[in-house]
């Protein structure tokens, strides 16, 4: 597998930084708000002094004016876990480069986003079965441990999202954001896995990686179509009428897929493997909100 | 159309093998897709009959065929032959020197490449408007309008000969008797060089294929401090790489090696030791497998010197005889006749008729008489040119007192003091005499330099002993002179079979590289003869070689393998276009 991140494409992601919605909560300091007290420069509150509380916490003006000992609270900069669930199905492996290529370059920035943020970030590949993957830690020691999963993750075997899901919430108790990546286009459902995954809090973002031919294929006239995960062929002549008829289903099925996360308030995003990972970061992942 | 290697033709074969793949290969095309989840139930498109004609009739397959049919075509080296205007008189000159015996590509030798393109040209020109001349140094006119000889047969007839490149000097000559090289329409040179200043009616066809290794030059030395010999030879790599060569020095009984790695279009020079070496006559040769084996041996003799057989009268000198032993063999004999060297010391001797006398201090009866001694000065040199005086500087010679010498016949003065003879040469067709006109534990010639040297002045130059370290390496073509090892009785070559040579000049010139025996009464000698350094040639540089459109004035062969090579690249482009997925044919949407 490629390099995913080079030295260039690190730096023009250095001024990055994730948009979380709403307050998270988390158990170490980082740089997204919390809704527990804490320490950082931004007020938050007062409360009543409680024997144990930090003197320094303590506001004298207050006192000097109302007599009363209070002291201050602080938003709390918490840390925010980022969960990224890559898919390494067989069906990520088609394409130049292959889906699968496409997606672990892009949970690699992911993962270098957060661990900049001081979040912590865990990465989770998946099939039909969630694979142990790497709960989520900080620091750039995690960055190393990332890319050597990633590096060493070969595509293979069939999808099941909602089973991965399943799984995935068995494995972890702290809700936080989670990078869904994958191609959606095998016969297994999603949406319970991601009814469930919304359900718990988490901010859930669903990148959907698809191969230009997933989109449009190519009109080559008698093929005999082999599905990468299941290994089912069926012979067809693709036409210039077969094509048009392809693409209007692939329409409805990405149709259906975003009314589902739409309902499910969940961001969903759709890039092609010849699209630049960094137009694809800079341009529509900052223009859908995700990152500022 | 005619092809220069028509055995390429042959690897049309693989369109078998193209073929083959292509039944194999599964008919139908198969791609891999994330899933048929949106493929199922789609009805498909109905197959065209183009669509189904390319089904069966690939047209990658036909572009490789296509290109195959093409490479063949290219390495067959096709050509097409355009006779256009032929010339009314034809006058073709073949290199018939050494280097164009050298191998090329096809089999065929240079000359055999030459003689097949001369007899195409011929077959134009009718045979008494023809001349076909051979040029070596020793050109040879194998046909001429006069003859009435077929020039074809004269051609196929002939063969390259052992001998250099001719001169364009001898070869105007030979023209020049056929009435000028201005009375041909066209003088064709069919060799493996460039000759520089043709004349404007003159066009060159090149012969220069064909890689070659070989010696230029072979010295063998005896070492003066130890045994054995030491070997000096040059090697010239003709080719563009550089070669793992072994060079093989050999004396007949023992022999020495040297792994050599030579550089390409290069010339280097070797010293190979060869300590056990006894013998006289040598070889070199280069062992590696090029096209031109004829210069891969060179052959050495060192010469030898033979004994000067000499007679003395009167009184023995030890300096005279340290002096003459020092540069020559020597050795004494009884009888006068058998002497090629009569010395006479301090004694008045009778008239002597043929055959060399050097007389120091001493008379001959009808020739010179010798008077009182006079004190005498300064030593000039009468004649410093002389063979005689060579390397002897006079200043060096102090002699007290010269004899009066009173002569009967014309003489010549060498040395001279204050006007009196020192050293005189009396000189005719039958004997050669040199006086000493000196007493010479009178002078201080005997404890001098001068003196060996004088000695050896006249054993060189009188008696004709041959020189003991010759360097000389006779080629073929070369005049070789007989003289200075006796009386010839026969020279006979390699093979020991006798070779003609002049009685009368005794030279001969050799046809053939190899060791000669020249056998005299004074025993046997080896004679080395190689075939011409000058031969062993580096390639003609491009920017020497002829515009091909000159040589097919009259009969054109016109390459046609760049236009296949334009095809098979034109085919591979399209072949290419289709292969990215690039339609040829638009087609419109239904």
């Amino acid at each position: 597998m490629p390099r995913f991140i080079d030295e260039a494409f690190l730096q023009r992601l250095a001024n990055l930084r994730f948009i979380v919605k709403g307050r998270r909560k988390g158990q170490l300091s980082g740089v997204h708000t919390s809704p527990r007290a804490g320490v950082s420069l931004e007020f938050s509150d007062y409360r009543a002094y409680a024997p144990g509380d930090d003197f320094r916490y303590i506001d004298w003006n207050v006192y000097g004016r109302l007599d009363r000992v209070l002291v201050k609270t602080f938003v709390h900069e918490a840390d925010l876990p980022i969960y990224l669930l890559t898919d390494f199905s067989a069906s990520m492996d088609i394409g130049t480069p292959s889906k699968a290529q496409y997606a672990a370059q892009f949970a690699a920035a992911m993962a270098y986003l957060g661990l900049k943020e001081l979040d912590r970030v865990g990465v989770y590949p998946f099939t039909d079965r969630l694979s142990p993957g790497l709960p989520p830690r900080h620091g750039m020691g995690q960055m190393g441990k990332i890319l050597r999963l990633l590096r060493d993750s070969e595509p293979g075997g069939h999808t099941s999202i909602d089973q991965a899901i399943t799984e995935f919430l068995s494995q972890t108790r702290e809700n936080g954001m989670v990078f869904l990546i994958s191609d959606f286009l095998g016969p297994g459902g999603y949406e319970e896995g991601l009814a469930r995954l919304a359900h718990r809090g988490d901010d859930v973002t669903v990148i959907q990686v698809l191969d230009p031919s997933d989109v449009s294929p190519v009109a080559v006239g008698t093929t005999r179509m082999v599905d990468a995960e299941s290994q089912q062929r069926m012979v067809l002549t693709v036409g210039h009428r077969t094509k048009e008829q392809y693409e209007q289903r692939f329409k409805d099925h990405q149709a259906k897929l975003a009314t589902f996360l739409l309902s499910q308030r969940i961001a969903h995003f759709a890039v092609t493997t010849d699209r630049s990972m960094e137009h694809f970061i800079h341009r529509d992942l900052r223009a859908g909100g995700l990152l500022s | 159309m005619s092809f220069l290697h028509p055995s390429a033709l042959y690897l049309l074969l693989a369109g078998l093998l193209i073929l083959l793949f292509h039944f194999l290969r599964s008919r139908e095309r198969q791609r891999e897709v994330s899933s048929l989840l949106l493929w199922r139930g789609l009805p498909g498109d109905p197959q065209s009959r183009a669509a189904r004609l390319r089904q069966h009739l690939d047209p990658l397959l036909l572009l490789q065929l296509g290109i195959l049919i093409a490479l063949c075509l290219t390495l067959a080296q096709p050509q097409l032959r355009v006779t256009e205007h032929s010339p009314s008189s034809l006058a073709i000159v073949i290199d018939g020197s050494v280097s164009m015996r050298t191998e090329t590509n096809t089999g065929a030798s240079r000359y055999e490449a030459a003689v097949n393109e001369a007899i195409l040209l011929l077959g134009t020109v009718p045979p008494e408007e023809t001349l076909v001349i051979q040029l070596t140094e020793h050109p040879i006119l194998l046909s001429t309008p006069a003859d009435l000889a077929d020039p074809i047969s004269a051609l196929q007839a002939s063969s390259p000969t052992w001998y250099a490149d001719g001169s364009l000097d001898g070869l105007m000559t030979m023209l020049g008797s056929a009435g000028g090289p201005e009375q041909f329409d066209r003088i064709l040179f069919l060799s493996d060089r460039v000759f520089p200043g043709l004349p404007a009616n003159a066009e060159t066809i090149l012969f220069d294929e064909g890689a070659n290794v070989g010696i230029t030059a072979f010295a063998v030395r005896t070492n003066l401090t130890s045994s054995g010999v030491t070997a000096f030879v040059e090697i010239l790599n003709a080719t563009d790489d550089y070669l793992d060569a072994t060079v093989r020095i050999s004396d007949g009984e023992s022999q020495a090696t040297l792994a050599l790695m030579l550089p390409p279009n290069d010339v280097d020079q070797y010293v190979i030791p060869f300590p056990a070496s006894r013998g006289s006559v040598f070889s070199a040769s280069v062992e590696y497998p090029d096209d031109l084996p004829a210069d891969n041996v060179r052959h050495f003799a060192l010469d030898r010197p033979i004994d000067v057989r000499v007679y003395w009268v009167g009184e023995r000198n030890r300096y005279l005889v340290a002096a003459l032993r020092a540069t020559v063999p020597v050795t004494e004999v009884d009888d006068v006749n058998d002497a090629d060297l009569i010395i006479v010391h301090r004694q008045d001797v009778p008239l002597v008729e043929q055959g060399v006398v050097l007389l120091v201090q001493s008379g001959m009866e009808g020739v010179v008489t010798l008077g009182e001694a006079h004190d005498v000065d300064t030593v000039t040199a009468a004649s410093p040119e002389h063979t005689l005086l060579r390397s002897i500087d006079p200043d060096d010679l102090r002699v007290r007192q010269a004899f009066h010498a009173e002569f009967d016949v014309p003489f010549d003065v060498l040395l001279s003091a204050d006007g009196m003879p020192l050293l005189a040469e009396v000189r005719d067709d039958s004997r050669r005499l040199l006086f000493l006109l000196f007493d010479l534990m009178n002078s201080n010639l005997p404890v001098t330099v001068d003196f060996p040297l004088l000695l050896r002045n006249l054993a060189y130059d009188l008696v004709r002993v041959p020189a003991a370290l010759a360097f000389e390496s006779p080629e073929v073509g070369d005049v070789l002179s007989l003289r200075g090892r006796g009386t010839v009785e026969s020279v006979t070559d390699s093979a020991d079979a006798a070779v003609e040579y002049s009685n009368t000049l005794l030279t001969f010139t050799p046809a053939r590289p190899g060791v000669y025996t020249l056998t005299t009464d004074r025993g046997a000698f080896a004679l080395t003869v190689n075939a011409p350094a000058s031969e062993t040639l580096l390639r003609n540089p491009s920017s020497q070689r002829p515009d091909e459109t000159i040589r097919a004035e009259s009969d054109r062969f016109l390459p046609m393998w760049p236009w296949f090579v334009l095809l098979a690249v034109l085919l591979l482009l399209i072949e290419a276009y289709i292969h990215l997925g690039i339609p040829l044919f638009s087609r419109r949407s239904t």
